[in-house]
């Protein structure tokens, strides 16, 4: 009798015990978050994700009713939370290493880094791109010496059959919906796995004098005979492999000079700015370390959609219409033109009426729509 | 304010149990009515009123009702007229109108919670018109319950019965919190780690222009298992905190994809709503003592308004015809095919199993080992008055039989499993569609009808790409824990005999490092859980819960 109450006793205290231990877990899990909230300074901005973290909401009746202080409060509490690239980085090693998926929000972890995926032709959005081609070139190109149309594909074309599929079914698309007579440069002979920045969606300079020349050539203008010198910048992770949160690697971001880099002048025509084809400082002081090119897109707020290139060449013009791609190929094309004018038709092709004179084709300008095969499947070019 | 948000999780929960439990006994009614209307402020502030002005409702009638004078049916009708008068105008009035004077109609904003509180607000006055609950004296008590946030806004349905005494005094101890803690961090696991990673696959289907039988398929039994774990999960926590406040909420799950017929799925799917059914709709309307045409209107009145009651579309209500069909199909076609396998496993079993007296189908069937052990009727195999399909306090499954026939009951086993599982992915299809046309769209691609191709290069992306997931939810939606268990104690035991030692060792350190391990299992098991759905919630996994739009 005693040795069964005492069997009694020690399983009450044996449950006793796991009992008590489940139950501290669970208020740890609760109570620590709100420890370290308390204690340390909610960030500002959160640089793997590059944008501005949610602020402690301010409380009032009318946010209350309006539900807006709840959601802002918890959008502030996930920004603000203690360990959250390393939350981020558990989700991601979770879905990726225990639940297999190929890929966690389109990026997929390889071997050297990660590469953002394609996964699916948007033909729709694709047959827009194409009118809008249309329209521009029926609109200021009708006596352009040639209109090319190139589309580049990203990283992931070498990493798999589907997306290599998918990407000949957008730059078919593309080809086949241009109505405009216009010559098509296929770039997937001169690029590969190697030409891309592991953690970046961009290619690498470095690698991109075979696309230049290929490009030249196909426009028919000699590849200029220059020496071409690359200069290391640093280190850094690219915008995909920090939002991913699934590597550790590194990039290098290299520059190529030339006679023709060094004396181009580069106006940016919205702003009224003008600067060199490189701004180094932005290595330093950007986020994105490919605003290394012609500024990126926008520098404090100023919109780097219009840019115009004097080379100091001779030999006619290049109407660019790209997207952040082009920016690290254009100074490769300075020394074949005088003057190369980029257009980013992300900001929208209604703006181009401002610069109608720049636009007017003739027999010495050849016009070159470059767009990555991402940016044609994802962003709405009207 | 969902429960797997950080809002919920480090700042609501923490400061409403520690409060909780240093208040004093008399204070923490009070003080959960409070904490359950800044609860629901969060979610919905626009519609606490309704919330507050149901309960009242329902409370006043209440306690005409319980005088048991002549008026007592007439506040018993107003009530529940009032009740489901505001249910119609919020959630059914512009649908109905809309068919006759086209999208023009105003669309009222939907409550949140609205289906689930006034469901448990109108069982309240009818049970206390019947007699089956006390009549609550005390308005901040009556409102306590049907406010109570852990079940406010998506159920489970709890009647006033079911914590009629825990309203007056509850019992506490770390036996039941821990049970709550560990009910709460599985079901959180399986709303953030399961269910919203399943939701990428739906949203990607919903996305594509792709449209093959592979891609349908993949969308169907993701939005399956997917439906199941989010309401699931949702349920569990519900549950969970119910247990850390000293409440006993009802079931509302019991492994509903383990079924093998539509009936059994529906005794475990959403248990407390088939339950309500069964008790305010489909008992008084003759139930199943009735003819057999009478019967099988009473089923497809049930199941139509079971599917309005998820929502005002078409394609809620041919869900539930749907399974109105089956479920009287089943009720038609499974008695006289209970009999012609019956007699043909009966024979075969004299030519197997001779030793056994030549019964042990029967035996099987008898035990509700097979699909067509399914009870059909009233009072027949022991099995109270209770709808097809609708919850009873009928065991879901028994224990084998000794001689039971492994091969022929196993192959009927999977047979009804298919069956079931086939409908029930259909059914879900529908029910998950905006349109009716895009159901039937869908259903016509995964059945070969459409002539869509079989697979392309994006559905064979996503197959290998949620494959693992798609087997390992699977596979955790059946009652697989519990048979491991047994698998894994018949095995030591079995070892345990035969091995020269013993596996439980003899030394004191042994036994030590036995039971600590065993002590550890749980603490450990909640961490791993809690661990990973932080990772989730915080990067980024945030969704709302599926029926919160009920």
């Amino acid at each position: 009798m005693n040795r069964i109450r005492l069997k009694k006793k020690k399983t009450t205290s044996a449950r006793s015990l796991s009992d008590t231990l489940t139950i501290a877990v669970f208020f740890l899990f609760m109570l620590i978050p709100g420890i370290f909230y308390i204690l340390l300074k909610p960030p500002a901005f959160l640089e793997s994700e590059r944008r501005s973290a949610e602020a402690m909401p301010e409380i009032s009746l009318s946010s209350i009713y309006d539900k807006e202080y709840y959601e802002d409060f918890e959008s502030f509490l996930l920004d603000a939370f203690f360990a959250r690239d390393l939350m981020i980085r558990g989700k991601n090693l979770f879905s990726t290493d225990i639940l297999m998926q190929t890929d966690v929000d389109g990026i997929m972890k390889t071997d050297d880094g990660v590469v953002k995926l394609l996964m699916e032709c948007d033909k729709a959005r694709i047959s827009e791109t194409a009118e809008t081609f249309d329209r521009i070139c029926s609109e200021y190109f009708q006596q352009a010496g040639g209109i090319y149309l190139s589309v580049i594909p990203g990283r992931s074309f070498y990493f798999s059959d589907s997306e290599k599929l998918c990407f000949e079914e957008c730059s078919n698309t593309l080809d086949r919906k241009m109505r405009t007579p216009h010559s098509t440069v296929d770039l997937t002979g001169v690029l590969s796995q190697d030409s891309y920045y592991c953690t970046d969606i961009h290619w690498k300079q470095q690698k991109l004098l075979p696309v230049a020349r290929l490009i030249l050539d196909a426009m028919g203008r000699a590849f200029p005979p220059t020496v071409f010198s690359e200069t290391e910048l640093g280190e850094f992770t690219g915008t995909v492999g920090s939002q991913s949160h699934l590597c550790d690697e590194t990039d290098i971001l290299t520059i190529v000079t030339s006679e023709y880099t060094k004396k181009a002048e580069v106006s940016y025509l919205v702003s009224g700015e003008s600067g060199g084809v490189y701004d180094t400082d932005a290595f330093y002081e950007s986020y994105d370390k490919y605003d290394v090119f012609l500024r990126g897109e926008t520098t404090g707020g100023a919109n780097n959609s219009f840019i115009s290139i004097k080379t100091g060449s001779s030999g006619g013009r290049l109407i660019i219409f790209r997207d952040s791609f082009a920016r690290s190929l254009a100074p490769l094309l300075l020394g074949s033109y005088s003057e190369i004018i980029l257009i980013d038709l992300r900001a929208g092709s209604g703006s181009l009426e401002r610069y109608a004179d720049l636009l007017s084709g003739s027999e010495d300008t050849d016009v070159l729509f470059l767009v990555s095969a991402y940016v044609v499947n994802t962003t709405a070019i009207k | 304010m969902l429960f797997s948000s950080a809002l919920f999780l480090f700042v609501f929960l923490p400061g409403v149990l520690i409060i909780y439990y240093l208040l004093p006994a008399k204070a923490k009614n009070p003080f959960l009515l409070v904490a359950s209307i800044v609860f629901y402020i969060s979610s919905d502030p626009k519609s606490v009123f309704l919330l507050i002005f149901t309960a009242f409702l329902n409370y006043a009638f209440a306690l005409i009702i319980a005088r048991r004078s002549r008026f007592s049916k007439v506040a018993l009708i107003l009530c529940l007229a009032a009740d489901f008068s505001v249910l119609f105008f919020f959630k059914y009035s512009h649908f109905f109108l809309s068919l006759f004077f086209g999208d023009s109609v105003p669309e009222p904003a939907l409550p949140v919670g609205i289906s689930f509180y006034t469901f448990q607000a109108a069982s309240y006055t009818i049970d206390v018109y019947r007699n089956d609950c006390r009549c609550e004296r005390s308005f901040p008590t009556f409102a306590t319950y049907l406010c109570l946030f852990p079940q406010l806004i998506a159920g489970p349905i709890v009647r006033y019965s079911d914590v009629e005494d825990s309203m007056l005094s509850r019992q506490r101890g770390t036996v039941r919190f821990s049970d709550g803690v560990f009910l709460f961090a599985r079901g959180l696991a399986k709303k953030v780690v399961i269910a919203d990673s399943l939701f990428v696959l739906g949203v990607g289907y919903a996305e594509s222009m792709q449209r093959d039988v592979l891609f349908s398929w993949l969308y169907a039994v993701s939005f399956t298992l997917r439906i199941y774990f989010d309401f699931s999960g949702y349920t569990d926590m519900a549950r969970a905190l119910g247990k850390m406040f000293g409440f006993e909420f009802p079931e509302n799950f019991r492994h509903p994809y383990a079924a093998k017929t539509v009936s059994e799925f529906w005794r475990r799917w959403h248990m407390t709503l088939s339950s309500w059914f069964r008790s305010y709709v489909y008992i008084p309307l003759g139930g199943n003592r009735c003819s057999k045409a009478r019967n099988a209107f009473n089923i497809a009145v049930v199941w139509v308004l079971t599917g309005l009651w998820h929502g005002a579309n078409f394609t809620f209500i041919a869900w539930g015809a749907l399974y109105a069909l089956l479920l009287i199909a089943e009720k038609m076609l499974f008695p006289a095919l209970r009999i012609a396998l019956t007699q043909l496993f009966d024979r075969r079993s004299r030519r197997s199993f001779k030793k056994d007296g030549g019964r042990p189908y029967v035996n099987a069937l008898a035990a509700g080992e097979v699909p067509v052990a399914y009870s059909p009727g009233a009072g027949q195999n022991g099995m109270p008055d209770s709808a097809e399909g609708l919850s009873s306090s009928a065991p879901v499954s028994s224990s084998a039989p000794s001689a039971r026939p492994v091969i022929a009951s196993a192959m009927l086993s999977f047979a009804g499993h298919v069956y079931t599982m086939f409908f029930v992915i259909c059914g879900f299809v529908i029910f998950n569609a905006d349109s009716l046309g895009s159901a039937f769209s869908t259903l016509s691609d995964m059945l070969l009808i459409s002539g869509a191709p079989l697979f392309s290069t994006v559905s064979l992306y996503y197959l290998k790409s949620y494959s693992v997931l798609i087997a390992a939810s699977s596979v955790l939606s059946l009652p697989v824990g519990n048979r491991l268990k047994r698998i894994f104690h018949t095995l030591v035991g079995r070892l345990n005999g035969r091995l020269p030692f013993s596996i439980y060792g003899r030394s004191r350190f042994v036994r030590r490092l036995a039971s600590l391990a065993r002590n550890a299992v749980r603490p450990a098991a909640v961490l791993a859980c809690l661990m990973t759905s932080l990772f989730f919630i915080i990067g980024g996994s945030y969704k709302p819960f599926l029926y919160f739009r009920f």
